[in-house]
């Protein structure tokens, strides 16, 4: 199960990664040649977007998000155990959160049309959704498996 | 509410120190902010949405995965190669033509730690064999990779640029001529320590020998001038240029010196796509934070009390090199630049101080932290590298901050030396 979801994360992250440089070229020599696309700008501001969440997911699963560990490292076995645990409560909640009204702020935008996409600025939103349960389920999953008593 | 601001920044900084993830922390802080105040909850991850709509934002991972391409191309053998003909044959040559070497690769990479793993093996094996202390080579090798994010292009400037809403092309053009004076400020410093600890050079092979090592280079050392050309020409924007950098990479790795694979790409691309998720998730966390910080009033409550207290720009600029410098020890560079740029920059403004002077000053500050202790993590990449103990390479690296030093005071007095290429190339 995991190893498809890291699966399905990197297939994403290499076509939307391709997918945006794609996009950014087609501007530039659209506009060399003298007939620009209107819509490759909002197309790659969008595709950063979901980047972005890909991004963010891929590192949450290899836990590579910036955090200051210098004091925490400093703390014997248990306490840092349960400090830890209460850390990833924190983000798990956060995570939470930002699903929760990120929903909300896509159910808003159902109706709203992208400039020049055909698009609902609901697929804007979505990734913060996408971003938020992706966030609370490894939180939480780490705070059940990884940090098991040692 | 300012004072809701401040109290939340407690607890904020609190939980940063325990070792929350900085991103959860900036979030959660918005979450509070907007709870306690009453408003619509959704605004949160609304702010953290708009934070990425943003078109110069796009050269971020544009630049990382260009980054990479090269480093994974082993384009840099060449680039060292070049550099050594040219100056290797000095005393302390191998040094100086590290130095070089990462001035180069600076055009190319737009941080710290890409330069340092991507020039680090090649030229601490090369000072090494030519005798020079393990220590004084990475020492060497982790100063020069400190050019990397003030050459442009670089990422702390995309990331300035965009939250300070400052030209990202005129702060690319401000970091050019500080970074050659890094450059040759740590030249000067190898040519006192060739001196002292009998640093050899190699022999000189005649300019025959520069000019096939030159030939040999010359699409890798190509790579700095289509992108800085393209955009200075004022044909590219940073974001395009990004782009079109990118593609002359996997061109020169997959047709002209054919060191990439096809197998490669995918492990770049995810890389470069998780390397630029860490810095969103802290972008996306700082918009909604950034927000609420304004909404709060809390930047234009500081401002009064430093415009105040503090009479001169110096005096002012002084005081921020030294809580960045502080800073800089434990927070990662970015992260910093988030949090900081919506306190700082309207008091620089406050003060008559150019946005672009201010955003190299701060980067100039918070770069410096990653060469030294306790977080160094430009320390941890050398010192692993060169195989010695990160006490080793903390105690080594201190002699090489002192030119960096006077460079950043340097750009502190002297404003011409950031603004006067800005704004003769982009005037206002």
């Amino acid at each position: 199960m995991l190893k498809a979801i890291d699966r399905i994360l990197a297939l994403a992250a290499m076509g939307l990664l391709l997918a945006l440089l794609g996009s950014v070229t087609a501007g530039v020599v659209t506009r060399a040649i003298g007939d620009p696309l209107i819509w490759t700008d909002e197309l790659s501001r969008f595709l950063m977007i979901w980047l972005a969440a890909i991004g963010w997911m891929l590192a949450s699963r290899r836990r590579g998000h910036i955090r200051i560990r210098y004091f925490v490292d400093k703390l014997p076995g248990p306490p840092r155990q349960m400090l830890e645990r209460l850390l990833l409560l924190a983000v798990a909640v956060f995570g939470a959160g930002l699903a929760v009204y990120g929903y909300d702020l896509v159910a808003r935008n159902l109706d709203i049309e992208a400039t020049t996409l055909p698009l609902s600025m609901s697929v804007m939103y979505a990734p913060v959704v996408l971003v938020g349960l992706g966030t609370t389920v490894q939180a939480l999953s780490e705070m059940f498996t990884a940090l098991a008593p040692e | 509410m300012t004072q809701t601001m401040w109290q939340i920044g407690g607890v904020w900084l609190l939980a940063v120190l325990a070792g929350l993830p900085l991103y959860a922390a900036m979030g959660l802080a918005a979450f509070a902010f907007v709870l306690i105040g009453d408003m619509t909850v959704s605004i949160v991850p609304q702010k953290m949405a708009q934070a990425m709509n943003s078109f110069p934002l796009i050269a971020a991972p544009l630049f990382i995965l260009m980054g990479n391409l090269l480093g994974a191309a082993k384009l840099t053998d060449r680039i060292v190669a070049f550099a050594s003909a040219l100056i290797g044959w000095v005393r302390g040559g191998y040094a100086h033509a590290s130095i070089l070497a990462s001035m180069i690769f600076a055009g190319m990479v737009g941080s710290a730690v890409a330069d340092a793993a991507g020039t680090g093996a090649i030229e601490v094996r090369a000072m090494r064999a030519a005798g020079y202390r393990a220590e004084t080579a990475a020492a060497i090798n982790a100063a020069a990779a400190t050019i990397g994010p003030i050459i442009p292009p670089s990422l702390p400037m995309v990331i300035y640029g965009v939250t300070a809403d400052v030209s990202i092309g005129r702060l690319f053009l401000a970091g050019v001529i500080p970074g050659i004076l890094m450059g040759l400020s740590l030249m000067a410093m190898v040519a006192v320590i060739a001196r002292r600890e009998g640093m050899a050079g190699g022999s000189f092979g005649g300019a025959w020998a520069v000019w096939i090592a030159f030939r040999d280079g010359f699409w890798a050392l190509m790579a700095p001038v289509v992108l800085l050309g393209g955009m200075f020409s004022g044909f590219f924007t940073p974001t395009e240029a990004a782009a079109v950098a990118t593609l002359y990479a996997l061109f020169l790795g997959f047709v002209v010196y054919r060191t990439l694979r096809w197998s490669d790409l995918p492990t770049i691309l995810v890389e470069s796509v998780e390397t630029s998720g860490l810095v969103m998730a802290l972008v996306m966390a700082a918009g909604a934070l950034g927000w609420c910080m304004s909404i709060s009033r809390l930047p234009q409550s500081i401002t009064p009390f430093l415009v105040g207290n503090i009479h001169s720009p110096l005096l002012f600029l002084l005081m921020c090199n030294l809580v960045l410098l502080l800073v800089g020890c434990f927070m990662e560079t970015l992260a910093a630049l988030l949090l900081l740029i919506p306190i700082l920059v309207p008091a620089a403004h406050s003060f008559g101080i150019d946005p672009v002077q201010f955003g190299l000053i701060m980067i100039f500050n918070l770069i410096l932290g990653t060469i030294h202790p306790p977080v160094g993590v430009v320390l941890f990449v050398t010192s692993r590298i060169a195989g010695i103990s990160y006490e080793a390479m903390s105690r080594a690296i201190l002699p090489w901050l002192i030119p960096l030093l006077l460079v950043l005071a340097a750009i502190t007095i002297f404003t011409p030396l950031t603004l006067w290429l800005p704004y003769t190339f982009m005037p206002k």
